[in-house]
Order: C-alpha cells, then sequence, then structure tokens
C-alpha cells in the first residue's frame, strides 16, 4: 500500500516534493549520523525526517528493505557478515552487486572506519601483561562481557574465538552502554568497543591490538534505496570522505560526554559554532509527547485485546476443543520474546507504532481469554442448570447469567494484561514506536541516569495507575451480590 | 402430564438409570425416593431435559420433551437443593429473570412477586436482599418463587429441604405441602427421607440402582411391599429415632 502511494507521488509530483525518512542504529553514533544525513538533504532543498534509534542491524535493514525507511549508515564490515552473510560479498564492488538485488544501493566511505576492538582497562591491561587478543589466551579466568550483538554475530565473538582460540567460557553478553558502565567499574575484565567511541579514553581503556587482523574493514557508508530520487542520492554523495576518525569521535564525545543532544552535535558539524541546546528545558514536553505515546500503545492494544480475547474465552468455554487450540496459540505467543516478535512484524507492517501495538496485542490477549474461560468454567454446575432448566435461551444466559457470574475473574485477568501491557511498552522504543521506551533507551545509551528516570519513573507511576483504576472499575463493574462473604450452609 | 418410557441413561460405562417407564399423575405430588445414587435425581433432571435419556423418551404432555424444550421448561418450575440462586442478582431479580426476559411490564411482575412472597411467607421487605444477605430457608423460598414465577403446570424439586437445619426445615416443610394444596399442579419432588416422602407424597416411587421398585401411597408400601427391599428401607428410617 505504502510503495503504490509512493508510486503514484512520484508520478504526480516532482521529485523534490516527497520526504526522504532517514534511519538510524539504536547507538549514538548512528544517530548523529542520521541528523547528519537528514541536514544534508535538508540543505540540498530535499524534505528529509529521521526515524531515530530504530534498533539492530536487522531491524534497519528491514526497514530500509521494506519501504519504512529510505536511508541509513552502516558499515562495510557488517554488510558483509551480516546482512550480506552466506553471499560471498569482501569487496565494496561485490557487497554493491548483491546489496542491489535488494532494491538498495551503497555509498563510498564518508572517510572513517569504525570497527570493533576489544578493549581493557589500561591499568588492567598493563599489570597483566596483555597488549594483544592473543594474548588473552594465557588468561583464561578473565571475565569478558560482550554487547548481544557482537556475542551474536558471524564476524564477531564466533570469529574471534575461532582465530585466536580464546579459551574463556563464562562470556555473557550485556547491553553495549551499560558493558563500559561495568568495565569502567571493574567489574568486568574485557568488552567489545567501537573504535570511534568517546568514551575509550573516558573510562581510561586500551585496545588490545588485533595481531591476527581477524576484524573486517568497518567503513561507514550509506545504504539507501534505489528508488530515491536521483538528487538525493547526488546530496547524499556528497558525505563521501567528509568525516574523518577525529571528527567522529569528536561527535560522539559532544553527546556522550558533553551532554550535548545528537541533533545538537550534528547542527554543529553544519554549523561549527551551534549553540548547545539545553536539556532540561524541554522536560514537561517530552514527558507530555512520550505519555501521550506510551498511553496510545496501551489503549489501543489493550482495547483491541479486550475486544478480540473475551469472545475467544467464551469460544474456549463453549467449545472445548478449539478452545485447547486458542489457550495454546495465546500461549505460544506469549513465551516469543518481545523484540524477535518486534523483528518478525516489520516485513509485514513496518516500524514504529505498528508492529508495537500488534506485539502489546498478542501478549494481552492470554492472560484476559484465560481468565475469562476460567471464570466461566467456574461457575457451579448447579447455577448453570438453574439458569438452563428456568428456559433462558443461551445468549440470555451468557449476557444474564454466565458473563456477570465470571466478572471478577475477567476482570482480573484484564488488569493483569494492563499491568504487562503497560511494561512491556516501553520496548516499544526499540522499534521506534516511542513512548516511555524512549528516554530509557537514550538514557543507557548516553549513560545519563537522569533521562533513564525520565521514563522509568513515570512506566512505574503509570503501571501503579492503572492498577488502582481497574480496581475501581472492578468496584464498579463486579455486581456487589458477588463482592459479599459467602453465607454458610444450611444458615 | 409428564410421563417416561423406555428410558436408559448411561454415565460412562456405568447404566446410571433405566430401562424404566413411568408415568407422574397429573394435578398430584409424586415423590422419588431411594438411597443415594440410585437415580432419583437424574430421573428428575430427564423431566425438564437437563439429562436426556440415551434410550427412550420422555414426554411432556404427550409429545416428546426433546421436541419443545423451551416451552416445556416454561411450564415446568425447577428447585435444587441449595435452592440454585444466581448470587450477581438480588431476590426479585432472580424471581423476575423470566419475566423480564418475556417482556412483562414492572407493574406486572412487581405484582407477581408481591403475590409468590405471600404465597410462600417471604417476607417482603427482603426482595431487595442479595441471596448472600438471606437465611438458608429465605433462599429457598425465593428459588419455589422463581419457579412458580410463570405459573407453571408443573414443579419440579430436588431436595428442597435437603442442607436446611431441623428447625427451618420443618417450618418450611409446612409452608410446602400448603403452597402445593394450594396450587394443586403437577409436583414431583426428590427426597432421601421416608418421613418427608410420606408427608408430601400422593404417590411414592421407591427407587434403587436405577430401577424402580415400587409405587403407590405410603400404605401400599408399608402394607404391600413388592420386595424385601421396600421393607428394609422404611424400616432404617423408622428406627432412626431411638424413642
Amino acid at each position: 500500500m505504502r510503495r503504490l502511494l509512493i508510486t503514484l507521488m512520484l508520478l504526480a509530483w516532482p521529485a523534490h516534493s516527497w520526504a526522504v525518512t532517514v534511519g538510524s542504529k539504536a547507538f549514538t553514533e548512528g544517530v548523529i549520523l542520521g541528523e547528519i544525513l537528514t541536514g544534508t538533504l535538508k540543505a540540498a532543498g530535499i524534505d528529509a525526517t529521521h526515524r531515530a534509534g530504530l534498533g539492530g542491524t536487522r531491524i534497519v535493514y528491514e526497514a530500509l528493505k521494506g519501504g519504512d525507511i529510505d536511508a541509513y549508515v552502516d558499515y562495510t564490515g557488517t554488510i558483509s557478515g551480516e546482512i550480506l552473510a552466506g553471499r560471498n560479498a569482501s569487496t565494496q564492488d561485490a557487497m554493491r552487486a548483491a546489496l542491489r538485488e535488494d532494491g538498495i544501493g551503497m555509498t563510498g566511505s564518508l572517510g572513517f572506519e569504525n570497527t570493533y576492538a576489544v578493549a581493557m582497562r589500561a591499568d588492567r591491561a598493563r599489570t597483566l601483561g596483555i597488549a594483544a587478543v592473543s594474548d588473552l589466551r594465557s588468561h583464561p579466568d578473565l571475565e569478558l562481557v560482550f554487547s548481544s550483538e557482537f556475542l551474536d554475530r558471524k564476524d564477531g565473538w564466533p570469529l574471534l574465538r575461532a582465530r585466536y582460540g580464546l579459551p574463556q567460557s563464562d562470556v555473557r553478553g550485556m547491553e553495549h552502554e551499560l558493558a563500559y558502565r561495568a568495565i569502567g567499574a571493574g567489574a568486568i575484565d574485557a568488552t567489545d568497543v567501537y573504535t570511534t567511541d568517546a568514551n575509550i579514553p573516558a573510562y581510561g581503556l586500551t585496545l588490545l591490538r588485533d595481531d591476527l587482523d581477524v576484524f573486517p574493514e568497518y567503513q561507514a557508508v550509506i545504504l539507501y534505496r534505489l528508488d530515491l530520487p536521483a538528487d538525493a542520492v547526488a546530496a547524499l554523495g556528497r558525505l563521501e570522505g567528509r568525516i574523518d576518525v577525529a571528527r567522529m569521535q569528536a561527535l560522539n564525545a559532544d553527546v556522550t560526554l558533553h551532554g550535548k543532544s545528537e541533533q545538537a552535535a550534528a547542527a554543529a558539524f553544519f554549523l561549527p559554532g551551534a549553540q548547545r541546546v539545553s536539556n532540561a528545558s524541554g522536560l514537561w514536553r517530552r514527558l507530555a509527547r512520550t505519555t501521550a505515546e506510551h498511553l496510545s500503545l496501551v489503549a489501543i492494544s489493550l482495547g483491541a485485546a479486550i475486544l478480540v480475547a473475551v469472545p475467544l474465552g467464551i469460544l474456549a468455554f463453549r467449545r472445548p476443543r478449539i478452545g485447547q487450540a486458542v489457550l495454546a496459540a495465546a500461549g505460544v505467543a506469549q513465551t516469543i520474546p518481545s523484540l524477535a516478535l518486534f523483528v518478525f512484524m516489520i516485513p509485514l507492517v513496518g516500524i514504529g507504532g505498528p508492529p508495537a501495538l500488534i506485539a502489546l496485542f498478542l501478549y494481552s490477549l492470554l492472560p484476559i481469554i484465560r481468565n475469562t474461560h476460567a471464570g466461566l468454567i467456574g461457575i457451579p454446575a448447579s447455577l448453570r442448570e438453574s439458569a438452563e432448566a428456568l428456559g433462558l435461551p443461551r445468549g440470555t444466559i451468557l449476557r444474564r447469567i454466565e458473563l456477570p457470574l465470571a466478572a471478577p475473574s475477567i476482570m482480573a485477568g484484564i488488569k493483569t494484561a494492563a499491568v504487562i501491557n503497560v511494561g512491556t511498552a516501553t520496548l516499544g522504543a526499540l522499534i521506534g514506536a516511542g513512548g516511555y521506551g524512549q528516554p530509557i533507551l537514550t538514557g543507557i545509551r548516553l549513560a545519563d541516569t537522569g533521562l533513564i528516570l525520565e521514563g522509568a519513573v513515570p512506566a512505574a507511576l503509570l503501571a501503579l495507575l492503572t492498577q488502582g483504576l481497574f480496581e475501581l472499575a472492578e468496584r464498579r463493574l463486579v455486581p456487589r451480590g458477588l463482592r459479599l462473604p459467602h453465607p454458610a450452609p444450611g444458615a | 402430564m409428564l410421563e417416561l418410557r423406555g428410558v436408559v441413561k448411561r454415565f460412562g460405562e456405568a447404566q446410571a438409570l433405566g430401562p424404566l417407564s413411568l408415568a407422574i399423575p397429573e394435578g398430584r405430588t409424586t415423590v422419588l425416593i431411594g438411597p443415594s445414587g440410585c437415580g432419583k435425581s437424574t430421573l428428575l433432571r430427564m423431566l425438564i431435559g437437563l439429562a436426556p435419556p440415551d434410550e427412550g423418551e420422555a414426554l411432556f404432555g404427550g409429545a416428546p420433551l426433546s421436541g419443545q424444550l423451551p416451552e416445556a421448561r416454561r411450564r415446568t418450575g425447577y428447585v435444587i437443593q441449595d435452592g440454585g440462586l444466581f448470587p450477581h442478582l438480588t431476590a426479585r431479580e432472580n424471581i423476575c429473570l423470566m419475566p423480564v426476559h418475556l417482556g412483562w411490564t414492572e407493574r406486572a411482575q412487581a405484582e407477581r412477586v408481591d403475590a409468590l412472597a405471600a404465597l410462600t411467607r417471604f417476607p417482603a421487605e427482603r426482595l431487595d436482599a442479595w441471596p448472600a444477605e438471606l437465611s438458608g430457608g429465605q433462599r429457598q423460598r425465593v428459588a419455589i418463587m422463581r419457579a412458580l414465577a410463570l405459573d407453571p403446570d408443573v414443579l419440579l424439586l430436588d431436595e428442597p429441604l435437603g442442607g436446611l437445619d431441623p428447625l427451618v426445615r420443618r417450618g418450611l416443610q409446612d409452608d410446602l405441602r400448603e403452597i402445593f394444596r394450594a396450587l394443586s399442579k403437577t409436583i414431583v419432588l426428590v427426597t432421601h427421607d421416608m418421613h418427608e416422602a410420606a408427608f408430601f407424597g400422593d404417590l411414592i416411587v421407591l427407587m434403587r440402582d436405577g430401577a424402580v421398585m415400587q409405587q403407590g401411597c405410603i400404605a401400599d408400601l408399608l402394607e404391600h411391599p413388592a420386595d424385601p427391599f421396600v421393607t428394609e428401607f422404611i424400616r432404617a428410617q423408622r428406627s432412626e429415632l431411638p424413642l
């Protein structure tokens, strides 16, 4: 549908009048580069927007392929090792040819390489006499913690361990920015870093020499959709060779060390004298926005889940065999990790609100279906038969007798779903759905506790508020006769 | 009015009831009695279509019950041991479930409820109480009112006095007999208590292991027992009181 719209717009209007959507991966450098791409396009008179910090490679590349975004910055090592894994594209020309099959183009290097390196605290490395990755072989007890992405990707830890024959067995995954803080605090011995990272000097880290040349080249390049208008491609192409490593480190430092926003850092790239944007001024505006986003994620997904799950619970009760299947299916949906569910959803519905809504909707189904079913099953046979013996039709029995009797259980299920929903909705930020997860993710990335709290505190308050509201609703909706203590038999 | 023809009911492998045939006399009170598990409740539930027979036929007004369930149920009142009141509805709402469904006016409903409360000696000021706020005897009176709401031709009662303490039981027993007499409906009552059977029953149907051992008035059962079990069953209950 979106493709069709875009095609129609292309036919109807000159190329300039349609907006280019720039994406970025969820780490500081990615977001800064996304801002720079957006600014460059705007400077060329092309309308452009930035969907910042969408997630990992898989999510952003799928979004590019699906047309949700039109361009983003990735690294040649990631492209050959992950995006084009198994397609044997090691040179930039081979990558370009392979990407073309996906309808994707690739610029030349932006001028810097951001490769992986293994980092240790300089003092610890000196004490142990470690200078190169191969030195790790003689220290099998070191505690290595890598970012989850590095741990899993073929050109990351698996390759490193195989080529160097590293003996460490207790290797764990951790969010990248958290790993920095852990190594800075001496809680872990080594982790993966990006070579352009401003934190390296800040945390007193030293990079271990890649003495076997295991890590591939990680030149920063722009990936863009081949259906972009020629002037947009030309504008992006002008960024080739414009940013060197020192420049990139300085931009990263502006954000991670000097507290600038990515927008401000990128603005400084275009206008070196630009003012620093104050962080506190927009607090209430940001809070209003994230609250609105979060509430709409929760309200829409939960509302839809109630409308679907209560009838499914009734169906499961009336038709036990279908019921088993329904309960099993909802149970399976519940066990899919949210991130995986988001990734499945991207090719189907793109990024942003829709995949998050669908995921939250699916997660909310099970507690409601299960409690509706349990509430109906739990009605004593004597009451059911009394209703039937009166001569009331099935539908009336359901409406007047069974649903009111099951109401306490159904309400409890909805309350559980709502509280889970409020918490899970914070993960929606991983795929650009916004909400309270946005400041949390950004806060973790920037090691900014205030920003983390800006998301975490309202999320916790909202969960409590939800709980309270549903308890009030329970009082209104559960018939008073059911809330009285049960009389002793024969009294 | 009510008749069972060669009915059989199985629960899993076991044959719970029958094959048996039974005609319930119209306008009289029939008591089904027997030890636990003899099938008397199943038989009663068969008469209102809650336990359809696996073989044979249940007839209502001369025609198969299965073909006229909704109508037959509206012409039949059914009361179970604990009353089967819906806890989310007040006494009045319980009684008026069917009248409301059939679209009676509020006035017609109120008049019917008042008449029933007088008949069953239920205190009118308790009509808007929740079942949980009523005593056991009051709940049972509400259940009887609910069963009588549409002025049915038939009233089925499954151990209506079971689970009540002796004094309440005694009071309700007397009231119930007066109600039965005042209404002269076709009444079928299930009990395991011989005194109750003798107290209510124009016709007593003594059952054992899913079969009818004997039917007749209490004098028949006492004087012309069809089987040693009949005498044994009656004597066992007589000797309950040593005084």
